[in-house]
């Protein structure tokens, strides 16, 4: 298969549907079905495109000089082609969740579903895809910016609600402010290097001297674009606004798939595009956003009355964790990140991406009103449906990384990993504020199936929609049982 | 090093906003301390290129004009990929070609898409 196959499919088809549903000539219904379709071909074609043992380049730049490594714009290697299915799932699972949604009653102020909430989330998969793959500067600004605007539309989608428009707002001021920096950032090193291409200027830069000054202010500039996106504090201010006022599908893209398009950008610049000696640079700056988004992330969270903001708080300290993942750089003639760091951040996306994509598809159904979102609508769940219930449990007691289910194969990667760099102080924070996090998360668990339910009418869930559940917390138990798993996906 | 004197050009532009800066702040405080101060209807108008001035300078714009004017914007960036294409046009093989004529079939879509959506009529 040719390389860029996945990102040609998805656009081609957003582009088909876009006109077809213009034309009248399909339904929002069978736009979402024909999305769906889509998404499982770009899947099948990801999966049977070989991997190389090396990097390979579909594109190449004629101004490079011959011999060197620095030609491709694109490249296509076993981590572009994980994190290629991770966005192609997530992206199928969002759409799914948008037409259960769309199958509930809709309220006097809100937005029907319409085609173009199934097509946008195509072209961000597009984006997200491409993402995987950057190997350049300019790819990796352009594809981020593809996702990053589709989701200022999706994010502001129920116009006619406040707080959807306060999300907007918030999301398009501080989503402009970030690139701004990520755009000087790339400024900034690219002016000095000479080049966009992350080997170009891992060439330039990898000796055992310092940075130059400017290059390490490009850097930092380029990890504040990069934490914005990952919702890591001290950039975090945005989420739980955010998070409450999109729709819920798209709070489940923005909290899967936008967090994990932020870190496979920050592990693939860390790593190709700076060697071990930036490490001296964006080591102790990233410790401390770790640090900060764990402590913040998860004490925030336990005063949250909404299940969305409660998890948008999580999810900044879901950041930190991963964040502790990455800090595995620094070793002399080492590549900018461990293999043992690229593997954990992987795996912890992986966990996180089943657990968070799992209650976000309970929430959309029992929460299809912003009034029901508050975690007294979740009182005595178990009665009204004991499937979703489950589902909810299941996904919260991985979140918060307790053995038998998958989230807590994520957290042990992660806190080996601290170990491993000797980030003892940063271990400690994270102990507590994993402790921290059972609270709030067995506090949700704890309201499903010990409190009297405020209305006894039992939620109806669609068959397809059980059978998924059922799936998902199938994999949620099977992949905590057996982590050889995941040492198969990230192989 | 050059690192060194890279960084020195930014001295340059410095002193020259510097400069500027001051260029036009001084008269304004000399014209400010100086100046007799007589305000008037005439005066306090909107100042509309030394025409007598009509209505108001705060005119609500129709709603509608923004969708038109993103439209236009696409358009117009669309000129700034095409000209240097043009230009270069003689030395490039076909994959280029192909390239700028799927860019211009994506840009033909989102005309096609607007037009059947009703965004170009203004009523």
């Amino acid at each position: 298969m040719p390389y860029l196959a996945p990102e040609i499919i998805l656009t081609a088809l957003a582009i088909v549907l876009l006109l077809l549903e213009a034309y009248g000539a399909i339904s929002a219904r069978s736009v979402g079905i024909w999305s769906l379709v889509g998404i499982a071909v770009a899947i099948v074609v990801t999966l049977f495109t070989e991997v190389g043992a090396e990097p390979m380049y579909f594109w190449t730049d004629p101004n490079a000089a011959e011999g060197t490594a620095g030609k491709g714009l694109y490249m296509w290697d076993a981590t572009a082609r994980f994190y290629k299915l991770f966005f192609l799932g997530t992206t199928g699972l969002v759409i799914w969740m948008s037409m259960e949604s769309a199958a509930q009653p809709v309220g006097p102020k809100t937005q029907p579903i319409r085609a173009e909430f199934y097509i946008l989330p195509l072209f961000v998969a597009a984006g997200m895809c491409l993402l995987a793959s950057a190997a350049d500067f300019m790819v990796l600004f352009v594809s981020l910016e593809l996702v990053t605007i589709t989701f200022y539309i999706l994010v502001a989608y129920q116009r006619e609600s406040a707080t959807a428009l306060e999300a907007g707002v918030k999301y398009l001021i501080l989503g402009g402010l970030a690139t701004a920096f990520l755009v000087m950032g790339i400024a900034y090193v690219a002016g000095f290097a000479g080049t966009t291409s992350f080997a170009g200027i891992i060439a330039k830069y990898n000796t055992p001297d310092h940075l130059p000054v400017a290059v390490a202010l490009g850097l930092l500039m380029i990890l504040v674009g990069f934490g914005f996106k990952i919702a890591s504090v001290p950039f975090h201010l945005w989420a739980p606004d955010v998070y409450q006022g999109a729709p819920t599908p798209i709070t489940a893209f923005l909290s899967v798939g936008s967090k994990a398009a932020g870190f496979i950008v920050l592990v693939r610049v860390l790593n190709e595009a700076f060697g071990p000696t930036a490490y001296a640079t964006w080591g102790p700056a990233l410790t401390a956003i770790a640090g900060c988004s764990l402590v913040l992330g998860n004490f925030a969270a336990m005063h949250q009355r909404n299940i969305k903001r409660m998890l948008a708080y999580s999810g900044v300290g879901h950041s930190g964790f991963i964040l502790m993942a990455v800090l595995s750089g620094g070793v002399p003639d080492g590549p900018g990140i461990a293999q043992a760091g690229m593997t954990a951040v992987a795996v912890y996306l992986a966990t996180y991406f089943l657990a968070s994509l799992t209650a976000f598809l309970v929430i959309t159904i029992v929460s299809p009103t912003p009034e029901e979102e508050s975690i007294r609508s979740y009182n005595g769940l178990w009665q009204r449906s004991p499937l979703l219930a489950a589902a909810l449990a299941a996904s919260l007691i991985s979140l918060a990384g307790i053995p038998p289910f998958a989230g807590f194969v994520g957290k042990l990667g992660a806190f080996v990993v601290a170990l491993q760099f000797h980030h003892y102080g940063l271990f400690f924070i994270a102990a507590i504020s994993a402790v921290a996090g059972l609270y709030y998360y067995l506090g949700v668990v704890k309201a499903m199936f010990w409190s009297e339910p405020l209305e006894v009418t039992p939620i109806q869930v669609s068959v397809p929609t059980q059978v998924l559940l059922t799936i998902l917390i199938f994999l949620l138990i099977a992949t905590g049982l057996c982590m050889e798993v995941f040492a198969w996906l990230v192989r | 090093m050059e690192t060194d004197a890279y960084i020195a050009n930014y001295g340059t532009i410095a002193l020259f906003i510097g400069v500027a800066v001051l260029f036009a702040v001084i008269p304004l405080m000399i014209a400010a301390i100086i100046a007799p101060r007589k305000p008037g209807r005439v005066k306090g108008d909107t100042y509309e290129c030394g025409l007598e001035s009509k209505g108001d300078a705060w005119v609500q714009f129709h709603a509608q004009y923004y969708h038109y004017a993103l439209a236009f914007v696409i358009f117009d960036v669309e000129a700034l990929f095409l000209f240097p294409w043009a230009v270069a046009f003689t030395n490039l093989g076909p994959g280029p070609f192909l390239a700028i004529c799927a860019f211009v079939l994506i840009l033909a879509e989102s005309l096609v898409y607007l037009w059947l959506k009703g965004v170009l009529d203004i009523k």
